[in-house]
């Protein structure tokens, strides 16, 4: 008799022959057990027979137990002790049978979804609109203040096109003149530089502003975040660590590291290229008092403080105590400010701890096109009427094609002026509402069918196949049949 | 040339009239000759005329020759092979000295000597006799200690990304390029490819084991001196000489000293002498010497070898046999043995044997190769004549196992490389820019200073290298671990072997979802490998015998039980989920109780799973006993009991009787077995079969005793594959000689006394059977072209029924949907099968028996009297009954006898006994012998044999086929055994066109490219074209029938392929993988003889728990039953592509999304490389923040529930058109990416940009959208099975992102900095307590998943693809329908479901589910 068992030349364990026995015993119980079942046949042999075959499968012979594995022979009995039940966990999540949501993209539930997010969105777009109403928002660029603004002592109205405003009433006058005078100016104490441009701004506004007012710079087509920039700086001299000449001429400052043996302080090419136009705080200048005539007066906005961030405070420290002026050097474009471009006691390097403005500047901006923060007055209502604001204008624009404005806003919870966000909501909402009317007219008019057969590819590959003539069984088309 | 005369090859594939004209004329002649069919499954072949203008097939050579040219063209082929051709040269022959051997010059030259080879081993001529033969150690481990690393290495940076990695991480380590840190990418590369390699080396390793316990596996060695033993160290040693004493008593060589050592068999020599014991395995090929069967016969199963079942009879030449019967004769033999060349042919062999100056042949017949197994047979000797790697196994083995791919790998490897250079483009792109940027602005820009090209290049390409990121291969590899973990299916687990699945490789998973081909085994994988005797066709009437069926469910019952009652007995958990059962549902498709219990009430049908529709005789053998019993003397009764004797005397079975008195069967072939068996159950037990006689127990007539009866065997003429039958005489007890012959119809149908009239007969049917296939097919045809019509309209009815009533009447309209559903799937169930009601008609009529069987003496009825005396009749009823058989899928045999005078015997039995002594041709001259006394016979009657199939099989067959795979059969058995397996298991359908290929009728060129033709034209409903070994070594030699051949058989609706080596198993699949590149192609099997052909394939199967591990140990996947096939393929396999190709897709398209903001941003900082993102976020964004968005659906996705997928196998065709991942679809993915990567930087760069206080809080916030979209996309609107693993994924995802924020800015780790990211304290004091950042953000992502949803729907309402429409078919309620329509396939209709179900009645609950639905 052929048996289909292992041709295994493994040698296998011999299993002890007493537990063979004790298995054979309960088998053939079981065996007698099974006979009854087939009473059913009348064949006077055939209790037997089935006795007969199920025996039929061991067979004695020398090594010949050895040689047969379990498995093969299903009539061995299983040893209950050593063979444990092989089947995966019946478990809902190894079967992967966990329950679902499955909803399905039908034209039914395409639709209530547009509706519903577009008529969330336009709210949304409406409340945000509002918000942005209520900034009042003034603009001015005075890139140009150094060439083209009368060096008179007359100001004279600015070109339109450099003026944005925004305040509730209509096309607002802000009647923006501008002028502009050389003056001297004294920096850091004592050194003063003559012939400073100073550029002298004029504009009225129609209502009044905050409080809180903040009064921003902005300059656009300016690379703060271009790569060789952005990361120019040495944190450690920023934040008042010791640090030698050669540390710095190492250090990320690079390519502005040094002038021969001097170290520049603060180095690197984000503080070379502080914006350095000095604005005044404005000054109403038609105030009207209890007399008749009109007073000046300074709508006071400080810059001191409160217009970096507060963490920022702990990245710029003082110059360690004790470092010789003579090692360092103010950056290129700093030495204007300073007797001989050194440092010297008389005119000592920047307290950058307490240089609020320089914090401002050095935490970059992602766009080429930024405002900074100058000045804010959290306090007062910046009232409606006339003002001047002088600024040193020094900080060259034009030559990079660039602008600088000076921005004077109140804020809402969206912060500044910022139309377009309520616009898009409105329109994302609007967009949805029309696509779901869409969805809705295309679906009334010419419905597809769910789950229409002629979708089912099986179905247009048989009529190809059938068009085609010759082809065998429909859905043979992956399976070499259009080989070449 | 004009393409269109190109001719037969292309053919089907150049459309159009050409063709169909040249065709036309060809049809007349082979159209004409495809009628005249054999009686049984006889090939119908179309043999082309003479005078059929030859085919002009210069035009197919010139087409093949400019195939070859093409493939041999192939640049990258070209420069491997002379690589390997130098490496050859260079560095095996040159440094390490290993040349080829050359062919010997007759081969080699082994002398018999006594023992001596222990001592000098042989040399081996072909090295000029210096170095000895190879030795008897196997190595099949892929590599040794020393060649591991640098192979594994170049292995690992083979793989395109690990090697795109490895560059990277090299650049990244050049100091002062980098921006994103240096040691980054290597640090996580490093770990990666080392438990990869580690992975490998375990797999190496577990090999090696392998090999090392059979290279020490023992076996005697004939050893006088004893040189083995000193060997054998300590306690093994004293335990083998314990062994050897009870060997020694055995040993019949009745020799005083022992002089057999046990020795491993890696110690093995050629020359030696080996002893082999009953159910041994042989250890390296020999030449046998003596055995001990009957008449020096050994038995030898090959199962390992060529999956033959039969076991074979293996005789020593007789010229050894005689002088080595006995160690004295041995040692005084002076005997040379000159063997061929080891080679790789399986089929035959040549060799001589001289002894004295005389010389015979030692044929195949002398020969038994390594791997098989000695049965039957107590003791054999014989001479090592091929050790190791040169024994015949091992030539056949695949030796240059090539490790497996995904195919999706070659997909993502273009992918990746475009992406590379997507990544050089983008970086000399931007670097363009930025070089224009520097002329126009930079000169300007006093406060900036230049970066150089360099910095700014590969700045860019470290920036942009996470487009391609690392974690796609390392999540991967996660993804793959998750899915395995989910493969562990109890629905693919088989309780009756306690067998689960096993997965051997994840690498391969999603293949599984996309195989075109599949290559199987017959033995063990499509049969049980136990024959059944089942029905029997006598004096004109067929009977059902049934006996067994019931016997075999009854065994399975408790088999069932006893591993259930074990399970419950340790296995707590399950016991508390049969409590459970009740109240909650089980969602398994393979139950069907109600079914189940239908079948329980008719437990004695049988019908035949080739032809379910068939109808069955209703007359079962129980009742044919009770009528012969009860009308012992009429012409029918007479006739049976002749019949039954002849099943139970013609036979070479030798019974054994056992202690407990039962008696047990050895039979050279299971068929053999299995009529004896029946004539066991009909009343005659074979008790004893001495050398020269067989003795019966009989049931007396009257009495109902036992009687015993003694038949003396007077000769026995052997089955021979070339007489294809065998005959006995036999000396009755009454003294008259009767010769008994069994044997196929074709063979006995001539020998008949009344051939003339049996001839016509036969005609007779077989042309009806031919009209009637032919009706069949047509019918086939046409509703084949019906298919499209009649496709799924029923479910627009449903649907436009649910649109019309609007969902108010939600339960019609789920009804509504099942109906529709169900009559749909019903309808292409039985699509090839033909409905019950045509079938009568064609076929002759049955007896018609009365209606009810209820009384005893109602038996009269049913047995026509007149039929049994009248021959005309008999054999028209008789060969309709044959033919009704075969087309079942039943293997048929006729039996006939005749009795002769003794004058007649005596005369014979002179040349019988001449013929059988006689040296040379001896086989012929024994066949023609046997001819001598083979005629003139009576019809006894005909058996037919089921070789059982596995639960399953032909549902399985078919749903692979409706999920277009094509199933291929590779067998090693004989050509017909091989086509009635193939009949029921439905591989041929009733009326399939068989197209045979036999290298021996005729030209083979020619029959194939007729045959190419009659497919060409589509005319053939269903054709399957039948191919032998023999034939396809022929083929595989010629380029040009090789070119035919391939080009014939992938056109071919199936093809079968029988008394195939392993290697050409292993060759055909690899050629189909060349010759259709796109096809993947799946091998299973359960033999040794299997493993080159799983090797060979994309995906290779091993069947376990039944027939042995070698094949699941070797292969990829390994399932306990065929039927669990078709889970595997359309429901994991299905998953996991699907799986696999959105993680991959889900994982470039997010990249994409991310780096394309990243690079808009670029063109706001002057193109110089700064990073819109800050450093640390950037370094953890696919890990921390995005890595479960694409781990998770790469696990847990199921775009379909399991029972659609099996009630609907077409979805299958889903991954063999690579529909979850292909261009297309990643070309309109990254579109996507692109336009929402747009979208999501306009709003916030618009809105927030000019209001960000730091490039932090504006980079951060296109992060934060970019991370929930990403997160959303992938979990709520790409993933259909969105469970509460998907919803924690989510919020582990956006919720880590927050967190994370919250952490580098609240957390001490990020020291305060200047710069662009001032991280501290940003977020929880900066711009996250602005709203504008958040109502910015908010925006964004809601345009981004409007924009996502508006398309998705888009598509999906106007452009759905099939699974869109079933999952609204499921959706719409048609669940339950789809469950038993996935349940149909699954449950075996018979025996099987119907012992389960009496089990469950019998506990009266259930286990769980799953063991009740494995069964």
């Amino acid at each position: 008799m052929a048996r289909r068992s292992l041709p295994n030349p493994k040698p296998r364990a011999v299993k002890g022959t007493r537990g063979r026995r004790r298995e054979l015993d309960i088998y053939l119980a079981d065996d007698h057990a099974a006979e009854p079942h087939s009473g059913a046949a009348p064949s006077p042999t055939s209790g037997t027979a089935t006795h007969r075959d199920n025996m039929a499968e061991p067979s004695p012979g020398v090594g010949h137990t050895d040689s047969i594995d379990s498995r093969d022979d299903p009539n061995k009995p299983v040893d209950k002790k050593k063979k444990k039940s092989r089947r995966p966990a019946n478990t809902a999540f190894r079967q992967q049978r966990l329950k679902a949501w499955q909803p399905i993209l039908t034209p039914k539930t395409v639709i209530p979804i547009f509706f519903v997010i577009g008529i969330i969105f336009a709210p949304i777009g409406g409340a945000l609109l509002y918000a942005s109403a209520t900034v009042k928002e003034l603009q001015i660029d005075y890139s140009t203040c150094n060439t083209d603004a009368p060096n008179t002592t007359d100001s004279q109205p600015m070109p339109t096109d450099l003026i944005k405003a925004s305040f509730k009433t209509d096309k607002p006058a802000i009647n923006a003149l501008w002028r502009r005078e050389l003056t001297n100016h004294t920096y850091h104490g004592s050194y003063v530089v003559e012939n400073i441009t100073k550029c002298i701004l004029t504009f009225t506004t129609p209502e009044d502003m905050g409080p809180p007012v903040l009064f921003f710079y902005r300059l656009t087509n300016f690379y703060q975040n271009h790569r060789r920039y952005v990361s120019s700086f040495y944190d450690k001299q920023l934040k008042g660590d010791s640090v030698s000449v050669q540390a710095v001429k190492d250090s990320s400052c690079s390519p502005l590291t040094s002038d021969g043996d001097k170290a520049y302080y603060p180095c690197g090419l984000i503080a070379n290229s502080m914006f350095n136009d000095t604005f005044a705080s404005p000054v109403l200048t038609n105030k009207p008092s209890l007399t008749e005539t009109k007073v000046n007066e300074t709508y006071v906005m400080q810059n001191s403080s409160n217009i970096a961030w507060d963490s920022d405070n702990a990245l710029y420290g003082n110059l360690p105590a004790g470092t010789d002026y003579d090692t360092i050097l103010p950056p290129p474009n700093w030495q204007k400010q300073y007797k001989d471009g050194k440092y010297s006691t008389d005119s000592p390097p920047p307290d950058l701890n307490n240089n609020q403005q320089f914090m401002v500047w050095m935490r970059t901006a992602g766009l080429p096109t930024f405002s900074k923060l100058y000045m804010r007055n959290d306090s007062h209502a910046m009232e409606a009427g006339t003002y001047d604001i002088e600024i040193l204008s020094e900080f060259p624009t034009t030559e990079y094609q660039g602008t600088k404005s000076i921005v004077i806003t109140t804020t809402s919870p969206m912060g500044g002026k910022n139309p377009f966000l309520g616009i898009l909501y409105v329109v994302v909402g609007g967009l949805c509402i029309v696509l779901g009317a869409v969805f809705t007219v295309t679906h009334l008019i010419k419905p597809r069918k769910l789950g229409d057969h002629t979708y089912l590819s099986w179905n247009k590959v048989s009529n190809n196949a059938a068009k085609s003539g010759p082809g065998g069984p429909a859905i043979g088309m992956s399976t070499g049949r259009d080989l070449a | 040339m004009d393409r269109r005369h190109v001719p037969v090859a292309s053919t089907s594939s150049h459309g159009g009239k050409s063709r169909a004209h040249h065709l036309e004329h060809v049809r007349t002649s082979s159209g004409a000759s495809r009628f005249v069919r054999g009686h049984k499954q006889q090939p119908s072949v179309s043999v082309t005329s003479t005078d059929e203008p030859r085919f002009n097939l210069d035009n197919y050579r010139s087409w093949a020759r400019r195939q070859r040219k093409r493939a041999r063209e192939n640049t990258w082929a070209r420069l491997e092979n002379a690589f390997n051709a130098c490496y050859q040269k260079w560095i095996i022959e040159r440094l390490l000295r290993q040349y080829p051997l050359p062919p010997s010059k007759d081969g080699r030259h082994i002398p018999l000597t006594y023992g001596h080879v222990r001592e000098t081993p042989l040399k081996d001529d072909r090295t000029g006799s210096t170095k000895p033969f190879c030795s008897n150690f196997i190595r099949s481990s892929r590599y040794t200690v020393w060649s591991f690393l640098p192979k594994q290495l170049y292995f690992q940076f083979s793989k395109l990304a690990n090697f795109y990695f490895l560059i990277i991480a090299i650049l990244q380590a050049i100091p002062g390029l980098s921006t994103t840190g240096t040691y980054t990418t290597i640090a996580t590369l490093i770990p990666f490819i080392a438990i990869s390699m580690a992975k490998e080396g375990y797999d190496d390793y577990r090999r090696y084991q392998l090999d090392k316990r059979e290279n020490r596996s023992m076996v005697s060695v004939l050893d006088p001196k004893h040189t083995a033993s000193g060997k054998l160290k300590g306690k093994k040693r004293r335990e083998n000489a314990d062994v050897e004493m009870s060997m020694a008593e055995l040993d019949d060589f009745n020799s005083p000293a022992n002089v057999w050592s046990k020795m491993q068999w890696q110690d093995l020599r050629v020359g030696d002498i080996v002893r082999l014991y009953r159910d041994e395995s042989l250890p390296a090929d020999i030449v046998l010497l003596h055995a001990t069967g009957p008449e020096g016969v050994a038995y030898i199963e090959t199962m390992a070898l060529d999956g033959e079942t039969n076991l074979k009879s293996k005789q020593a030449c007789p010229l050894l046999a005689k002088r080595c019967d006995s160690l004295a004769k041995l040692r005084a033999c002076n005997a040379q043995v000159v063997s061929e060349d080891p080679n790789i042919d399986l089929y035959s062999y040549e060799g001589r044997v001289t002894v004295d100056n005389e010389t015979m042949p030692l044929t195949l017949n002398e020969v038994v190769y390594r791997g098989s197994i000695l049965r039957n047979t107590t003791h054999a000797t014989g001479l090592v004549i091929n050790t190791g790697e040169e024994c015949k196994i091992r030539m056949n083995a695949n030796k240059e196992i090539r490790a497996k791919m995904p195919a999706m790998q070659r997909k993502i490897n273009h992918i990746v490389l475009f992406l590379v250079a997507f990544v050089a483009f983008l970086a000399v792109g931007m670097t363009t820019a930025n070089e224009v940027w520097k002329s126009r602005y930079l000169h300007k820009g006093w406060y900036l200073k230049a970066v150089s090209v360099k910095e700014i290049l590969i700045g860019y390409i470290i920036m942009f290298n996470t487009l391609i990121p690392l974690s796609l291969i390392v999540s991967l590899e996660i993804i793959k671990l998750g899915q395995l973990f989910l493969l562990q299916d109890v629905e693919m687990y088989d309780a009756e072997s306690n067998t689960p699945m096993v997965a051997n490789t994840t690498t391969i998973l999603e293949n599984l979802g996309q195989v075109s081909y599949v290559f199987s085994d017959k033995t063990g994988t499509l049969t049980e490998n136990k024959m059944r005797f089942r029905k029997l066709s006598v004096a004109g009437t067929a009977w059902l015998h049934d006996m067994d069926v019931k016997r075999d469910d009854l065994e399975r019952e408790r088999r069932l039980q006893l591993i259930k009652g074990k399970g419950k007995s340790n296995n707590v958990t399950s016991t508390m989920s049969v409590e459970s059962a009740s109240t909650e549902p089980i969602k398994t498709p393979l139950i069907n109780h109600a079914k189940s219990f239908v079948t329980k009430q008719t437990s004695t049908t049988w019908t035949s799973t080739g032809r379910p529709s068939h109808a069955q005789p209703e007359l079962n053998t129980e009742k044919l006993l009770l009528y012969v019993y009860q009308k012992p003397d009429t012409a029918f009764s007479k006739k049976a009991k002749q019949f039954l004797l002849c099943v139970a005397l013609c036979h070479t079975c030798l019974p054994e009787t056992k202690a407990d008195g039962t008696v047990e069967f050895q039979a050279a072939s299971p068929d053999e077995l299995a009529l004896v068996k029946a004539a066991q159950d009909l009343g005659y037990l074979l008790v004893d079969r001495a050398t020269q006689s067989v003795t019966l127990q009989v049931k007396g007539p009257e009495s109902g005793l036992d009687l015993n009866e003694t038949y003396e065997v007077l000769d026995v003429v052997e089955f021979s594959s070339k007489r294809k039958r065998m005959s006995i005489v036999i000396r009755m007890p009454d003294g008259r000689i009767c010769v008994f012959c069994k044997g196929a119809d074709s063979m006995i149908l001539p020998r008949l006394k009344l051939a003339h009239l049996a001839m016509q007969k036969a005609s007779d049917i077989s042309r009806k059977a031919t009209l009637r296939k032919s009706v069949e097919a047509t019918r086939a045809l046409h509703r084949r072209s019906m298919q499209a019509q009649h496709s799924l309209d029923i479910v627009r009815a449903a649907s436009s029924k649910q649109h019309g009533f609007r969902g108010v009447n939600a339960p019609t309209r789920s009804s509504v949907v099942s109906d529709a559903v169900d009559s749909w799937l019903d309808h292409r169930e039985h699509d090839d099968l033909d409905e019950p009601g045509h079938e009568e008609v064609y076929q002759s009529p049955m007896v018609m028996s009365p209606a009810s069987f209820g009384h005893d003496h109602e038996l009269d009825g049913m047995i026509d009297e007149s039929l049994a005396s009248n021959d005309g009749a008999i054999f028209e009823r008789c060969f309709q009954h044959i033919d009704d058989f075969a087309s079942e899928g039943l293997r048929t045999l006729l039996f006939a006898y005749r009795y002769m005078e003794d004058k007649e015997y005596a005369s014979w039995r002179k040349t019988y006994q001449e013929a059988t002594t006689c040296l040379v041709d001896r086989q012929q001259r024994i066949e023609e012998a046997g001819e001598l006394i083979e005629r003139d016979f009576d019809l006894a009657g005909a058996t037919a044999i089921e070789d059982k199939l596995q639960a399953g099989v032909p549902e399985t067959i078919d749903k692979l086929r409706r999920a277009s795979i094509k199933v291929w059969m590779l067998t090693g058995d004989k050509r017909e055994t091989a086509i009635n397996i193939a009949h029921s298991a439905r591989i041929c359908k009733p009326f399939s066109e068989l197209y045979v290929l036999d290298a021996l009728k005729g030209e083979l060129q020619e029959s194939m490219v007729s045959t190419l033709i009659e497919i060409g034209r589509g005319m053939v409903a269903h054709s399957v074209v039948v191919v032998d070994g023999h034939t396809l070594s022929i083929i595989e030699e010629d380029e040009t029938l090789k070119a035919i051949f391939f080009d014939l058989v992938v056109r071919a609706d199936s093809v079968i392929c029988c008394r195939a080596s392993p290697s050409q198993k292993a060759n055909l699949v690899k050629c189909i993988r060349d010759t259709v590149p796109s096809s993947l192609t799946l091998a299973i099997g359960d033999g040794a003889n299997d493993i080159a052909m799983i090797q060979a394939s994309h995906v290779g199967i091993g069947i376990s728990g039944r027939e042995g591990l070698q094949a699941a140990r070797i292969s990829d996947y390994s399932i306990a039953q065929f039927r669990f096939l078709q889970r595997l393929l359309f429901v994991h396999g299905r998953w996991n592509y699907l799986r696999t190709g959105k993680y991959v897709l889900a994982t470039f398209w997010k990249e994409m999304v991310f780096y394309m903001a990243q690079a808009q941003f670029q063109r706001w900082n002057g193109w110089t490389g700064t990073s819109l993102f800050e450093s640390a976020s950037l370094a953890v964004f696919n890990t921390l923040f995005t890595s479960l968005c694409v781990i998770l659906p790469g696990i847990f996705e199921k775009d379909l529930d399991a029972a659609t997928l099996l009630a609907v196998p077409e979805l299958y065709t889903y991954g063999q058109r690579n529909e979850a991942f292909n261009y297309k679809k990643y070309i309109a993915w990254n579109v996507m990416a692109i336009i929402e990567s747009i979208i999501i930087y306009t709003i916030v760069h618009c809105l927030y940009g000019d209001s960000s206080h730091d490039l932090f809080a504006f980079g951060q916030l296109v992060f934060t959208v970019v991370v929930i979209f990403i997160n959303t996309k992938l979990f709520v609107l790409e993933m259909h099975h969105k469970t509460t693993v998907t919803l924690i994924g989510w919020l582990l995802m956006v919720g880590g992102w927050f967190v994370w924020n919250l952490f580098i800015s609240g957390s001490g780790v990020m020291k305060h900095t200047a710069g662009p990211y001032p991280v501290k304290d940003n977020f929880t004091h900066g711009f996250g307590r602005h709203a504008l950042w958040w109502v910015t953000g908010f925006l964004a992502l809601a345009a981004v998943v409007v924009f996502e949803l508006c398309v998705t729907a888009l598509r999906r309402v106007y452009f759905p693809k099939d699974q869109d429409l079933w999952q609204e078919i499921e959706h719409l309620g048609a669940g339950k329908v789809l469950e038993e329509h996935a349940a149909t396939g699954d449950v075996e209709r018979g025996g099987a479901t119907q012992a389960q179900a009496g089990e469950g009645v019998k506990l009266g609950k259930i286990d769980s589910g799953g063991t009740v639905a494995s069964a």
